[in-house]
Order: structure tokens, then C-alpha cells, then sequence
């Protein structure tokens, strides 16, 4: 094993396999730190938030913050108890995208899952820098690192995410219980301590300077203040798939209790501050929940249980974006509305694609904003709002259609909750946008229809993509065996040239010729391949345009259902992937001449250590196998075994790795429906490492390069544009780097063109 | 001291063990803690056999009309083969499912062990527990 494979077990753990999923699914005890570190972690400044907006009224005016926080709970109840019904109702989770996307359409639903996406990038940002600034102020000597901090911050939470969802759960629910012990403890002993008298804060009856006056728009102000409580709200129904069974039942439970909990917590802080008169102050060294610690608890050690766990709840939200930011893409993906890659899960089960995307993204806002508080929280609840109020609307459209049992009643808790949080949220873009407007604003604004578009994009191809292939007219014909076509490109005449040549001959194909650009070589291509005609190339331009041209030329000249295989024989001096490094202009070719209409690329590497000097140069193989990798059955599959028909192999077979057992289900019953006169074998790969897994498979065969070959055939689809490539899963290049080194591996790239929509529409129409 | 050291020991071997050798540890321990179940390693060809695995691999053999399966316990594997029609009313079956058979096992060409339509059940594999 590597040495880099064995540090990434000490970091993020022994491997698991995909069996072991049902193992990672969380109890409600754990479910509910992961899930609710975010809208618990609210309630350390929920309270706050409004006090300070309603201090520009003065002390008077502190007294409505009460009742506001009534309004607020009341919102939090209806949100809660609408997410509920969305849980039950869409037990595969993906919350108010799925809700929006079905009920509403596609914008509706790329609206929320963009406004969620941009909101799990914020968060992570803004808690992890919280959580610094209450370090920094706490050790002023750390002041000036604070971007450093943060980033180390977003290592050790993405490595702990990395490890397992279970994992980090069970670590994060420490702090997280203890922010929720310690401020029921400050509740439950400020209500006793109150009944003979509420102690004090110390900045109790200091007085405020009216800044402003007390007016609807300044207590709407403070009520969207308070809806910082809400944040985080959605992320259960998100993530229900990540609950034990009965998942949905579970994801309502944890939903209820989470509520539960920020509730009581936010209206006993809020009461707590009121009877103990905290008076709130932008140039305070103490946050409210701190003051409120000081009257109550001294300046012993609860005071300072309730600021630690303060501090770490608030790094701790971060968790939450780790949990759904992953699942969320992953379910886009699913709905081609992000690329492949997000379906991927991890060693440790965990879709760490999505994981490190979301550390990298919040990582370059840390570093772009200089980890600066007041810049990245501006708008923040913005995509927050756009998503509870796209998800009630969606809620009532669904009931509007479904009317079950009761449905007039959930319509109407649908239907006040969406126009509530609708309100909320134009009050909310009012008045943020009554201040200057941050750095932070336009990211949001600007990001989230951007994201939509690239949504969008992702889906446009890949629709078209799915249709291009299953095209009756671009179904491939038979051909017979001698529809083939080589020319082996000659960098020198050597073991690898006689292996192609070798091969060649034992394809029998109709013609096969070779190209070089040094006529040195003639001579001893005359001993190894007299019957084979050498063209010696003009490099006019580069050598790899002048193979292109000889290329295009020869397939001009052949019908156009006939193939056309460029042989590229190679002696790698080792097994190492620095000798692509070494040889970077023969990984070129093999490169620009996939695109090529109408060329396949079979590539013969040959590892020094495995030059056999006593057998016959230019030895034809007794046995070919010919094995084609399969994703799914279409059009492009079936052009590659058309193309292995041609190679006469001794034995044609097809392999695919069961990852996703519907789609691996799927392959199977397709391949019976498409009456492949071929075997389909469905392997096994519990890591999910499909390029091991195949060079597992392969060794079956016992290849030696001389009596017994294997050809790898691997479909593979060529978009016009190079930025969709990025699009595909890049399976063939995982592939073919593993295949570079195994013995007697002959690797087939059998190129499918992809079309543009409007290109393609004009093939269709023809 | 030995008794102190194995559990560092073990644990450093677990981080250079190959994923391979883990998973089949553990599909060994998993098919002899099955109750009922025999080794794999212990069946003879004319004989009877009881056995726990996981599926490693199928084929599809549409001219053949059969589906095979490879199935391994950890201790050896064995070849089962369903005739398309038969398995396919019956239920599915995929890589990573676990099974219990039943059934006669036959010599192949090849030497191999084989079940030909054995009675089998899906079981709980041994990440399910």
C-alpha cells in the first residue's frame, strides 16, 4: 500500500463498504447534534439581534423584544411543523428543492436548491469566523491570524466530516449537548433565582441614546433580526436519508425536538434578558448571553461552562452545511442538475465530493473577506428565506393535487407559513438593503442566479446526452469482421512496435498500415513488417497535426461504416505514473486524437521488465479476450461492441460494477431487452474503486503480452465543448491509468461524439 | 507487555492490511457466525452443502439463458448458476447481496465447485450484522 493511501486511513479512517451503509445511518441521539448544531447555535445571538435593533428606539423600546420573540417562536412553530409534513411527505429527502421541483417546476426548485447551496457555503463561513472572533477576543493574542485560525478550523471540521457522518456526529454532540445543558442550567437557575427577585446585569439601567424613532419599520426590523433564530431549520428534512429506519419518522421526532429545544432556549434567554435588564451595546466587550451568565451564575464556573460551549456551538454549525451541502448535491446530481461526481461516495461512505467542494468554497470566502465578520454576514438569511418560503408554497401546491386525509387543514399551515416567511423575507432584503450593503450582499444576489443558469446548463446537457444516445438513427449497424482498419503510429521500431504489430496481424483487418517521421527507421521496419507499408510523415506544423491529417485523409478514403484504429504501441522504462510525466507528447496524441470523427485509439504499452528477448518479435497473440466496460446500455455501448466484433477475439465479454444496485439492475434487464449476443458480468467492487476493481478482474485472464492479450474496450463520450468534459465521471481516465501498467493490457478508447443540442436537433430533423 | 503492545500491533497491521484482506476477514467471520452454515473450503463434489457467502460477481448469459454467480464466504468460493427464467421469478440478485444455499455440489471441467438451481434465501450480509 502507498504511503499516501496509509496516511489517508490514519486521517480519515479505515475504508468501508457500500454493505456497511445501513451502519452509518444515525439514532435520533446523534441525528440531533448534527442536524441541529446550525438553529440551535442561533439562540447564542438570536436575542441579541433583536435587542440591539431595538435599542436605537432606547430603553423603553427594549421591553418589545419580548413579544417580538413571540412572533418569532410562533414562526419557528409553523416552520417546524411544515418541515414535519415535508418529511413525511418526501421520504428521500432534499427538502425544499424536491418540494419546489415537484410541485412547482424547475426554476421554483433551482431557486431553493441554489439559495440552500449558497446558504450552506455562508454558514460554514460565518460560524467557523464566529467562532474565531470569540477566540481571538478571548486570546488577544492571537489577533491578526484570525484567517489562519479559520482555515485550520475548516480542515479539522472537513476531516472530521471525511471520517464519517456517524463519526463526526458522535464527536460533535458533545459541545453541542453541552451548549444545550449549559444554557438550560442558566434558564432553569435564573427562574428559580428570579422568584425572590431577578438579579442584575451590569449594564442594567444604562442609559440608550434615541437614535431613532420607535416606528412598524424598525420593530419588522428587529422581528427580522430575530428570524436569525430560523436558520438552519430546513436541514433535517434535507438529510433524512442519513436517519435510521423509519427514517421519516425519526427525521418528524428529531424535527419536533429540535424545535422544541431552540424554542425554550430562545424565549428563556429572551425573557432572562429582559427581567435581568440587559441593556445591549455594539461596543460591549459581553454578548448578551454572556451578561445574562454574569447575573446569574457569578463569575464562577458556570459562567464560563456557558462561554465555552458558547464559543464551540458556534464553530460547530458549521457541521450542519457539512451534512447537507454533500446530500443536496448529491440529490441534484442525482437529477442531473449538478455534475456526476457529487453521486460519489467516499471510503468512509460519505459523499466527499460535496465535502471538500463546500471547504473549498467557504475556505476562499474566509480568505477573500479576510475572515471578516461584518462582511460575510450580510443577507445571510436571505437564502434561507427563499428556501422555507419556495418549500411552503410547494407544500400547498402538493396538497392542492394530493388531498389526503385532513388536506384542507395542511394547506392552510402551508399556506400561512410560505406567506409569513414571504413577508420575512422581502423584510429582511428591505432592510438589509436600508444599511450600505456589505461586500457580502452582492455574492449572494449575484451567486444564486448564477448557480441556477449552471444548473440549468448541467441539466440541458445531460438530458440531450441521454437523448443522443438512445437516437434510433444514431443506433450503430452491424459490421462484419474485416470492417477494420489500422494504422500503427511508429515512434521508434522496437518491443512495443513488434507487440503492434503482432496484434495487428492477428486482428486480420482489412488494411494496416504505419506512419512515422524518421526514415531512419525504415530498414528495420522492412525486417519486423515487410508486408506492412511505412509513411514516413512531413511535421509540417506539429508531428501530432501531421497525424491528424494523415488520418483524416485515410478516413476519407474508407466507408463511412468501416473503423479506423490508430495502434500507438509505447515501452514505459517502469511501473510509475511519472513516465506519463516522462512522455508527455505521446499522451497528447492519444489526446487529440480521440476528438477525431471516426478514429479509435488502441493504445500498446509495453513495461521494460516485461520485454520477453527469447520469444518471436512480432508474435500474434493465440488468445485475445476482449472485455468492454459497461456504465449503462445505449447507443455508445453498443458501437463499442460493434468495434470489438471487429478484433476477432477468441472471447467478448462485458463487465460492469455494481455501485449503484437500481442502475447496476437496470444494466442487467437492459442488456437481456437489447438481446446482446454477448455475457454481461456484473462484479462486485465494495470499495467502489472501479479502476482496482477491473485490474482485479483482469488478472483472471493471466494476460502475458505474447500468447494471451486482453483488450479493454471503453466506450467513451466526446463532448464539443472541453468545459462538459468536466461533466463526465472521467472513468476512462481513472481506468486507463490503472490498465498503463498491467501485463498484456491492450486499452481501446472507442470515441462517442457528442453533439450540441442544436446540432444534434438538425440530425434528428435530417 | 505483550498484552499491552498486540492492540497497537493490530491496529497498525489494520492500516497496512489491503482493503481486499479486510473485507474478507470479514465476510469469514460473518459466514461462520451463520447458524447452520458450513465452510466452503470443506465442500466435495457429490455431497450436500449449507452455506453462507456474498455475491462477488454475476453473468448474464443471454444465449446460455443462465445467470452465475460467484459467491465467497471468506474461506473459498463457489460457482451457482440459476437458469434466467427460474431467477428471475424469483427475485433478483446482485453483487454484495448475501445468500444461504442449499445444494448439491457438482465437479466443473475446470475443477471447480458449482450449485446448479440451489435453494437459496437472502440473509442479512455481514455489514447488516
Amino acid at each position: 500500500m502507498s504511503r499516501g493511501a496509509t496516511l489517508k486511513r490514519v486521517f480519515v479512517g479505515l475504508p468501508k463498504p457500500s454493505g456497511a451503509l445501513e451502519h452509518t445511518l444515525l439514532p435520533k441521539i446523534i441525528a440531533l447534534p448534527v442536524f441541529a448544531s446550525d438553529p440551535l447555535s442561533s439562540n447564542a445571538y438570536a436575542t441579541q439581534e433583536i435587542l440591539l435593533v431595538l435599542a436605537l428606539a432606547g430603553n423603553a423600546a427594549l421591553s418589545l423584544a419580548v413579544p417580538i420573540s413571540v412572533a418569532v417562536a410562533t414562526l419557528l412553530t409553523i416552520v417546524v411543523i411544515s418541515y414535519r409534513q415535508t418529511v413525511r411527505a418526501y421520504p428521500n429527502g432534499g427538502g425544499a428543492f424536491r418540494v419546489s421541483y415537484e410541485n412547482l417546476g424547475m426554476v421554483p426548485g433551482l431557486l431553493a436548491a441554489s439559495a440552500l447551496l449558497t446558504d450552506y457555503v455562508m454558514t460554514v463561513a460565518v460560524s467557523i469566523v464566529a467562532g474565531v472572533d470569540a477566540i481571538v477576543s478571548a486570546a488577544e493574542g492571537l489577533e491578526g491570524l484570525e484567517v489562519e485560525i479559520a482555515l485550520i478550523f475548516v480542515l479539522f471540521v472537513t476531516l472530521m466530516n471525511l471520517r464519517g457522518v456517524k463519526e463526526s456526529g458522535t464527536l460533535f454532540a458533545i459541545p453541542t449537548y453541552g451548549f444545550v445543558l449549559s444554557i438550560f442550567a442558566l434558564i432553569m437557575t435564573g427562574a428559580v433565582k428570579c422568584l425572590g427577585g431577578c438579579p442584575a446585569a451590569e449594564t442594567a439601567g444604562t442609559p440608550l441614546e434615541v437614535e431613532h424613532a420607535l416606528t412598524i419599520f424598525l420593530v419588522l426590523k428587529a422581528y427580522a433580526a430575530g428570524t436569525t433564530a430560523l436558520t438552519g431549520v430546513e436541514a433535517i428534512s434535507d438529510g433524512v436519508q442519513a436517519f435510521r429506519y423509519p427514517q421519516s419518522r425519526n427525521a418528524a421526532t428529531t424535527l419536533a425536538l429540535m424545535g422544541a429545544l431552540s424554542i425554550t432556549m430562545f424565549m428563556g434567554i429572551t425573557l432572562l434578558a429582559r427581567y435581568t435588564g440587559v441593556v445591549p451595546s455594539h461596543t460591549s466587550d459581553k454578548t448578551v448571553v454572556a451578561q445574562i451568565a454574569s447575573a446569574i451564575f457569578g463569575t464562577g464556573p458556570m459562567f464560563y461552562v456557558v462561554q465555552i460551549m458558547t464559543a464551540a456551538i458556534l464553530i460547530l454549525a458549521a457541521n450542519t452545511a457539512y451534512q447537507d451541502f454533500p446530500r443536496l448535491s448529491s440529490i441534484l446530481a442525482r437529477e442531473h442538475f449538478m455534475p456526476r461526481q457529487f453521486l460519489n461516495r467516499g471510503d468512509r461512505l460519505v459523499f466527499s465530493n460535496g465535502v471538500i467542494v463546500l471547504a473549498l468554497l467557504a475556505s476562499s470566502l474566509i480568505v477573500f473577506f479576510k475572515a471578516d465578520l461584518t462582511s460575510l454576514i450580510q443577507l445571510y438569511l436571505v437564502g434561507v428565506f427563499i428556501s422555507f418560503t419556495m418549500s411552503q408554497f410547494g407544500m400547498v401546491s402538493r396538497w392542492k393535487k394530493v388531498r389526503g386525509p385532513k388536506w384542507q387543514r395542511s394547506l392552510a399551515i402551508n399556506a400561512f407559513g410560505g406567506t409569513v416567511t414571504a413577508v420575512v423575507f422581502f423584510v429582511v432584503v428591505t432592510t438589509k438593503f436600508g444599511r450600505p450593503p456589505g461586500p457580502g450582499a452582492w455574492i449572494v444576489v449575484t451567486v444564486i442566479p448564477i448557480i441556477m443558469y449552471a444548473m440549468y446548463s448541467v441539466h440541458r446537457h445531460y438530458t440531450d446526452l441521454a437523448r443522443q444516445l438512445e437516437l434510433p438513427e444514431r443506433r450503430p449497424v452491424d459490421r462484419r469482421a474485416g470492417n477494420q482498419h489500422m494504422v500503427i503510429v511508429i515512434n521508434q521500431v522496437n518491443a512495443a512496435a513488434a507487440r503492434a504489430v503482432g496484434y495487428a496481424r492477428s486482428v486480420r483487418p482489412s488494411s494496416i498500415s504505419a506512419i512515422t517521421f524518421d526514415n531512419a527507421w525504415t530498414g528495420a521496419w522492412e525486417r519486423l513488417a515487410p508486408e506492412i507499408a511505412l509513411t514516413i510523415l512531413e511535421p509540417e506544423g506539429s508531428q501530432i497535426d501531421a497525424v491528424k491529417r494523415y488520418l483524416l485523409a485515410r478516413r476519407a478514403e474508407l466507408p463511412g461504416d468501416d473503423f479506423l484504429t490508430a495502434v500507438i504501441p509505447e515501452v514505459l522504462r517502469s511501473r510509475s505514473l511519472s513516465e506519463v510525466l516522462r512522455r508527455p507528447g505521446l499522451h497528447r496524441l492519444k489526446a487529440a486524437l480521440l476528438p477525431q470523427p471516426g478514429v479509435e485509439v488502441l493504445d500498446i504499452p509495453l513495461v521494460k521488465e516485461d520485454i520477453d528477448v527469447g520469444s518471436g518479435w512480432a508474435q500474434e497473440p493465440v488468445r485475445n479476450y476482449c472485455v468492454i466496460l459497461v456504465s449503462r446500455v445505449h447507443n455508445a455501448l453498443l458501437h463499442a461492441i460493434e468495434y470489438a466484433e471487429t478484433l476477432r477475439p477468441t472471447d467478448i465479454r462485458a463487465v460492469t460494477f455494481g455501485l449503484d444496485p437500481e442502475e447496476t439492475e437496470k444494466v442487467g434487464d437492459d442488456w437481456l431487452l437489447a438481446q446482446i449476443p454477448h455475457p454481461l458480468e456484473i462484479e462486485d467492487s465494495p470499495y467502489r474503486d472501479i479502476g482496482q476493481s477491473l485490474v482485479h478482474y483482469i488478472r483472471q485472464f493471466a494476460a502475458d503480452g505474447v500468447d494471451r492479450v486482453v483488450t479493454v474496450i471503453i466506450p467513451e463520450f466526446i463532448v464539443e465543448k472541453r468545459r462538459h468534459q468536466i461533466l463526465h465521471g472521467q472513468t476512462a481516465l481513472i481506468v486507463k491509468r490503472h490498465l498503463l501498467f498491467e501485463t498484456g493490457v491492450v486499452v481501446a478508447s472507442v470515441p462517442y461524439h457528442v453533439e450540441e443540442p442544436a446540432a444534434a436537433a438538425a440530425t434528428t430533423s435530417r | 507487555v505483550t498484552a499491552s503492545v498486540l492492540p497497537f500491533a493490530q491496529l497498525f497491521n489494520r492500516l497496512l492490511d489491503t482493503r481486499e484482506a479486510l473485507w474478507v476477514d470479514k465476510v469469514r467471520t460473518w459466514a461462520c457466525a451463520v447458524p447452520g452454515a458450513h465452510p466452503i473450503a470443506h465442500a466435495e463434489a457429490g455431497r450436500r452443502v449449507d452455506f453462507a457467502g456474498v455475491v462477488e460477481s454475476i453473468r448474464i448469459d443471454p444465449i446460455g439463458g443462465t445467470i452465475q454467480a460467484v459467491v465467497t464466504d471468506g474461506t473459498g468460493r463457489m460457482r451457482v448458476e440459476w437458469s434466467i427464467a427460474r431467477l428471475t421469478s424469483a427475485g433478483r440478485t446482485l453483487p454484495g447481496h448475501a445468500f444461504f444455499l442449499t445444494g448439491l455440489a457438482v465437479a466443473t471441467p475446470e475443477g471447480d465447485l458449482m450449485l446448479r438451481d440451489p435453494f437459496w434465501r437472502e440473509i442479512r450480509g455481514p455489514e447488516q450484522g
